[in-house]
């Protein structure tokens, strides 16, 4: 079991501590440092308050997705790495399709990993911001739901925004 | 960045089956994601997070998505309007009436009234303004300030004249009042605060384009830790100093803490207060500060009328101390905002020596000035015996054979005041043009006034014209 005044500690010490981490969706299994798992604030919070066993399941996050989120926290637990070399690593991890994004970021804002959700946001932004709103709709699993004369009044309150506009 | 509202309940929970059981009863155990899962698992605070990430007017279009993300856009707390030029605009019927500023000016106005959030966390508006928006930009300012906006730039550059002086926009007196801006930027605004400004928790301000020819632009009361201010008529050009640049500009001071400072052109300048401190001054890299009081003083060799700390004055007794001569002032007035103690002598003679016009020398102690205290290893560094420090002076000052004419002192303190003797003493002795010296000094029980006044006016003065005044002030 860990407690909250050991994890310093075990950090820095030559035999390091490890947890494990259970994909819920697809059993699968993964063994990370305790401090590498620590970024997410979730698993802290559980580990500080002995609720975590030796194998922590993760609910909703598919082995897959896991594996992106170990891999930035790996990438952020180095502390010689530079912030060019994080830089390039984040953008990495989410060059991925956009619904590997969305899976990314509810993972994020599940276990609470501020810099993962800043990034994943960011780029689903990026990747929705000139899309026609039919493929956002599909994207986010969007369902019309204006007459058509409700929607072109809506389009007509913001003009400018609007403008140029399909 | 902080988004407390993203991260659910769920968190907190420690209880990892819960989820578990949620998937297993109502769908297959083997992960496929249908957009109805992912709809109903984006919460509106994550969507709302991903559209502020959006430039505001594509933000804004996402409400002919659905019913649902009508309304998500007005809770995004980061709003920041950027004008574009649009080519489609430009059609070819010449009765098109389409005014895209306007449009731009109706659009920033909708949004902003439309906002739900309590508290904004920025507003930015960048476009090219002109006095028919007068109103419109009142009411942004306006709910920028009700709604306790951290950030707020109002910029409003144009692609030419940069130096028109017409059509600026003249900020609200309620803006100076407001304490939860922590970043300004105004750029083509009139900065006059005509009351107390109360940005209290100001960490970053730039002025640009600004002409100040007639205006006075004072902050005081901003203490802050690290108090890191912009201040330029041109391009910021390192936010973590403090950068000064204006040519037309007139007064200038400069109070608080600074973890650096620099001055630009200030050509125009005739007053110049420096009332600051540096941050971990002198202790760890004396050599860049005295280095940085140098530059400083050197853009100021120019003005008139010179109002200085105790920090800095301790920094020239530093210099004093090392041999270093303070750059050459054609300063006329100088005012020394501190007491006369042993930390700041040699600071005084470094000035006298530099400023050779010297006609006017004010010793007081000013509010501000109390705000900032003599450093202990100062004193220590300089190991020199103070009490016969004027009367041990060799060298001759040019100032005092030739320009300076009046000394006030004025909140004299009695702590130090064998030091404040020897120095009056000093400038009789030596000052052969003085015409008038005023000494205005508190009252204080247990001392008799006169005796203090009948040693002052016993000492021997080198200027037969001189008048000795002392007035003993009540409390």
């Amino acid at each position: 079991m860990a407690s909250a005044p050991e994890n310093e500690k075990n950090a820095s010490a030559p035999e390091k501590k490890t947890l494990t981490l259970k994909s819920m969706i697809n059993n699968e299994e993964f063994v990370v440092d305790e401090h590498v798992a620590l970024q997410s604030v979730t698993i802290k919070n559980m580990v500080d308050s002995d609720c975590a066993g030796d194998v922590i399941p993760v609910p909703t996050i598919s082995g897959e997705i896991l594996a992106l989120v170990i891999e930035y926290c790996k990438n952020h637990a180095n502390p010689s790495a530079s912030e060019d070399d994080l830089k390039k690593a984040d953008a990495g991890i989410v060059a991925k399709d956009i619904y590997t994004l969305i899976d990314l970021v509810l993972a994020a804002n599940f276990l609470d990993i501020k810099g993962l959700l800043e990034v994943t946001s960011q780029k689903i932004a990026d990747s929705i911001k000139d899309l026609p709103h039919q493929d956002v709709r599909e994207i986010f699993g969007v369902e019309n739901d204006y007459t058509p004369e409700e929607e072109a009044a809506v389009r007509a309150e913001h003009d400018w925004a609007f403008e140029g506009f399909p | 960045m902080d988004f407390p509202a993203i991260t659910g309940s769920d968190n907190e929970s420690c209880d990892p089956d819960r989820h578990r059981k949620r998937r297993n009863t109502d769908q297959s155990p083997v992960y496929e994601p249908t957009s109805v899962d992912r709809i109903s698992d984006l919460h509106d605070s994550l969507l709302v997070h991903i559209l502020s990430l959006l430039p505001i007017e594509d933000a804004v279009k996402t409400q002919v998505l659905s019913k649902r993300w009508q309304h998500l856009f007005t809770h995004i707390p980061s709003l920041v309007f950027r004008y574009v030029y649009r080519d489609s605009y430009h059609s070819d019927d010449e009765y098109d009436e389409s005014d895209p500023m306007r449009d731009f000016v109706t659009f920033v106005e909708k949004t902003l009234t439309l906002c739900n959030c309590s508290k904004l966390k920025k507003l930015g508006v960048y476009f090219e303004y002109d006095s028919d928006y007068v109103c419109n930009v009142d009411l942004w300012a306006c709910i920028a300030a009700g709604k306790g906006t951290e950030e707020l730039h109002l910029e409003f550059d144009s692609e030419e004249d940069f130096f028109d002086e017409s059509d600026r926009y003249e900020l609200p007196q309620l803006l100076y009042s407001n304490s939860s801006f922590r970043e300004l930027r105004f750029s083509r605004c009139h900065v006059v605060p005509k009351g107390v400004v109360a940005w209290n928790s100001l960490k970053k301000l730039s002025i640009g384009y600004v002409k100040l020819s007639d205006d006075k632009l004072v902050l005081r009361d901003i203490w802050e830790d690290i108090w890191e201010d912009t201040l330029s008529d041109e391009e910021q050009i390192d936010n973590s100093d403090l950068e000064i640049s204006g040519p037309n500009l007139q007064s200038l001071e400069i109070l608080g803490h600074l973890k650096s400072c620099r001055v630009g052109d200030v050509s125009s300048l005739v007053d110049a207060t420096l009332n600051c401190d540096l941050l971990n001054l002198i202790i760890d890299d004396d050599e860049s500060v005295l280095n940085m009081l140098k530059g400083l003083l050197k853009s100021l060799a120019h003005v008139k009328n010179i109002t200085l700390g105790k920090w800095v004055m301790q920094v020239l007794s530093m210099m004093e101390a090392q041999g270093l001569r303070s750059p050459l002032l054609e300063c006329e007035c100088l005012t020394l905002d501190t007491d006369i103690q042993k930390a700041v002598l040699p600071g005084i003679a470094n000035l006298l020596e530099s400023s050779p016009n010297l006609k006017t020398l004010v010793i007081t102690l000013s509010s501000s000035g109390y705000r900032q205290y003599f450093w202990p290893i100062v004193t220590e560094l300089l190991n020199y015996d103070e009490k016969h420090y004027w009367t041990s002076q060799k060298r001759t000052f040019k100032c005092l054979m030739l320009h300076l004419t009046e000394v006030k002192f004025s909140g004299v303190s009695w702590n130090y005041l064998d030091l404040y003797f020897s120095f009056v003493q000093f400038l009789l002795k030596n000052a052969r043009v003085l015409q008038k010296m005023v000494i205005d000094a508190p009252r204080e029980d247990g001392r008799n006034p006169t005796e203090v006044s009948l040693k002052l006016l016993s000492f021997p003065r080198s200027s037969p014209n001189v008048v000795v005044m002392c007035s003993e002030r009540n409390g």
